[in-house]
């Protein structure tokens, strides 16, 4: 069983617990996530705090049957946009010459973040070690070098950790492939 | 020849690609998906200092969640009290305006209702890293917890881990959290010993990996570090880190608090801050990081009154008052209002006794002459007392 199933599993027993697992094993994860659309850290645990919350207060675990991971992953991805609907419609106030976001600009904008939500659900299914050496590389930014001395490695076994992360990740991408996408079409 | 998550993984790192490398990544980018995934990774980066924040204060989120939920509550029960509230007014005004035209009902108009104290009294609480909490208060000396890789046992106010062997190979982290008013000590897997001042979290693996020991604070504790040659022990706060091998020293990093310090009582310390300056301490220094100016400063100071907190008492000479308040409402859970601005930076030079009530604490500070402390509620109000007048 996956952990979000075990942590829904639980919200039928001990729902306290479950909620503090949840928080635990998703909050950080959705943070960042909803940093990476929003820009600005404040906003972005606000977000994910008012998810967390209508999640308890509506319980919607009771409802809900599989995907727990999924469904936070949606609510915080709404939630962002949202919010920087809301901001930018504050904005076109000052320039009126944008009265609404580009419909394809804004379609590409969620495909983006579409892909962003699956890469931090699934840094998540890593295994611990390839999962801590992704995160020092990609959110961390320190170099192979750092990694490999901080963690008494090899610079090689780095890499070769790093790019099996990335080829899981790239593959589950690949599995949620739209089919509306093959319709770009060469340009050369 | 390397595989697209090589040629990738190099491409954002920054390393040169050679020409056929570069158009196997050009044409694979071309799948706007995979430009999307590569454009996600690159900007990850962006949360680093996010992630830092977070490690460091583990429990926040989960704090203001909970607030936010009791302040939805709150709110729908506060709707349905003053609808409650405007048909008994309503009622109470007919009745009135049949009666005695000129009584009016004042009582029920000036918010009696809206009062509520719901504050609930969080004691110590340790969270296990399956995220389930346990109120440390309830345990006596007793086991708290029992994995097949480490034990916990409660003994009279400090928790020790005892860890069997390193098998796991991910670590687990514990969250000990201690509110205002209380303290308390922890002995970790590899014998260091910390004492955790009030108003504090420190977050911490169960049973050191084999290369490092890494702990995360928010707020103040003592560490006595236990001697390793091998692995070093650094604490992180959201601005600071100081790294070490086997010493004393005193660390103050609350979130509401402009100043971060470390201070050292014995052996050697080293203390980086966000990675733009390192100090390299000897016993009696410290180091304050400004918050607010992104600055550091090396200093000679008294170690005693930095770090006595941690045998239940406070000692200062010739500490500034706003300081000496910072530390002491720590503890009782006091705010404070100057009323006038300059009594700040008034010395003091004293010895207390943490223990006590602070109503006995504010007498004796009203005794000194110089300031004159008051009560109200929780708030502290001070102002300075002309001798003459």
């Amino acid at each position: 069983m996956s952990k979000a199933d075990a942590i829904l599993k639980l919200f039928q027993t001990d729902e306290e617990r479950a909620f503090n697992q949840l928080y635990v094993a998703y909050y950080e994860p959705l943070v960042l996530f909803a940093h990476q659309i929003i820009g600005e850290s404040a906003a972005a645990e606000d977000v994910v705090q008012d998810c967390f919350v209508d999640f308890w207060t509506s319980k919607r675990y009771k409802t809900l049957e599989a995907g727990l991971d999924k469904y936070m992953f949606q609510a915080v991805k709404y939630s962002s946009l949202n919010y920087l609907r809301g901001n930018q419609r504050k904005k076109a106030l000052y320039d009126r010459v944008v009265q609404e976001m580009d419909k394809e600009e804004e379609m590409k904008m969620e495909e983006e973040v579409d892909v962003m939500a699956e890469v931090y659900k699934t840094i998540d299914l890593l295994p611990e070690d390839r999962k801590r050496i992704f995160l020092m590389l990609f959110v961390e930014g320190r170099s192979y070098q750092e990694i490999a001395d901080a963690l008494q490695i090899s610079k090689n076994t780095v890499k070769t950790q790093l790019s099996r992360a990335l080829g899981f990740l790239r593959n589950l991408l690949k599995d949620k492939y739209i089919p509306f996408l093959l319709l770009i079409i060469d340009k050369k | 020849m390397k595989n697209i998550e090589e040629i990738l993984l190099d491409h954002v790192v920054g390393e040169k690609l050679s020409e056929e490398e570069q158009r196997l990544l050009d044409e694979w980018m071309r799948v706007e998906r995979n430009a999307h995934f590569v454009k996600v990774l690159r900007k990850m980066s962006q949360g680093r200092e996010l992630r830092n924040a977070l490690l460091c204060r583990p429990e926040e989120g989960m704090r203001i969640i909970r607030e936010k939920i009791r302040r939805r509550r709150r709110r729908t029960r506060l709707r349905f009290f003053y609808a409650a509230a405007s048909c008994v007014l309503w009622l109470a005004g007919c009745f009135l305006f049949w009666n005695v035209r000129e009584e009016r009902p004042a009582t029920m108009a000036d918010g009696g209702f809206w009062i509520w104290t719901e504050e609930e009294n969080v004691g110590v609480q340790l969270r296990l890293g399956n995220g389930d909490v346990l109120d440390l208060d309830d345990y006596g000396d007793e086991m708290v917890a029992v994995d097949s890789f480490y034990h916990v046992r409660n003994e009279n106010n400090t928790l020790v881990y005892s860890d069997e062997e390193q098998k796991k190979d991910s670590v687990e982290f514990n969250t000990l959290t201690v509110p205002v008013g209380a303290e308390y000590r922890l002995v970790l897997a590899d014998g260091t010993r910390v004492y955790l001042n009030a108003g504090s979290e420190l977050r911490f693996p169960v049973s050191f990996p084999a290369d490092s020991r890494e702990v995360y604070l928010t707020g103040e504790a003592y560490f006595e570090v236990a001697k390793d040659s091998e692995r070093t022990f650094k604490v992180h706060t959201e601005v600071m880190t100081t790294i070490v091998l086997g010493t004393s020293f005193g660390v103050r990093a609350y979130p509401d608090q402009e100043l971060v310090m470390a201070t050292l009582a014995e052996g050697r310390l080293k203390v980086d801050c966000g990675g733009q300056m390192e100090y390299d301490l000897s016993p009696g220094k410290q180091v304050r990081f400004d918050k607010r100016t992104n600055e550091g400063q090396l200093l000679e100071v008294d170690v005693e009154q930095y770090v006595s907190w941690k045998d239940g008492y406070y000692c200062f000479d010739g500490m500034a008052l706003e300081e000496v308040m910072e530390m002491l409402s720590v503890w009782y859970g006091f705010e404070v209002e100057y009323v006038d601005a300059e009594v700040r930076r008034y010395l003091l030079t004293g010895r207390l006794k943490r223990y006590e009530d602070y109503g006995y604490l504010l007498r004796k500070f009203n005794e000194t002459g110089g300031i004159r402390l008051e009560l109200e509620g929780n708030m502290v109000r001070i102002e300075k007392e002309d001798g003459d007048s």
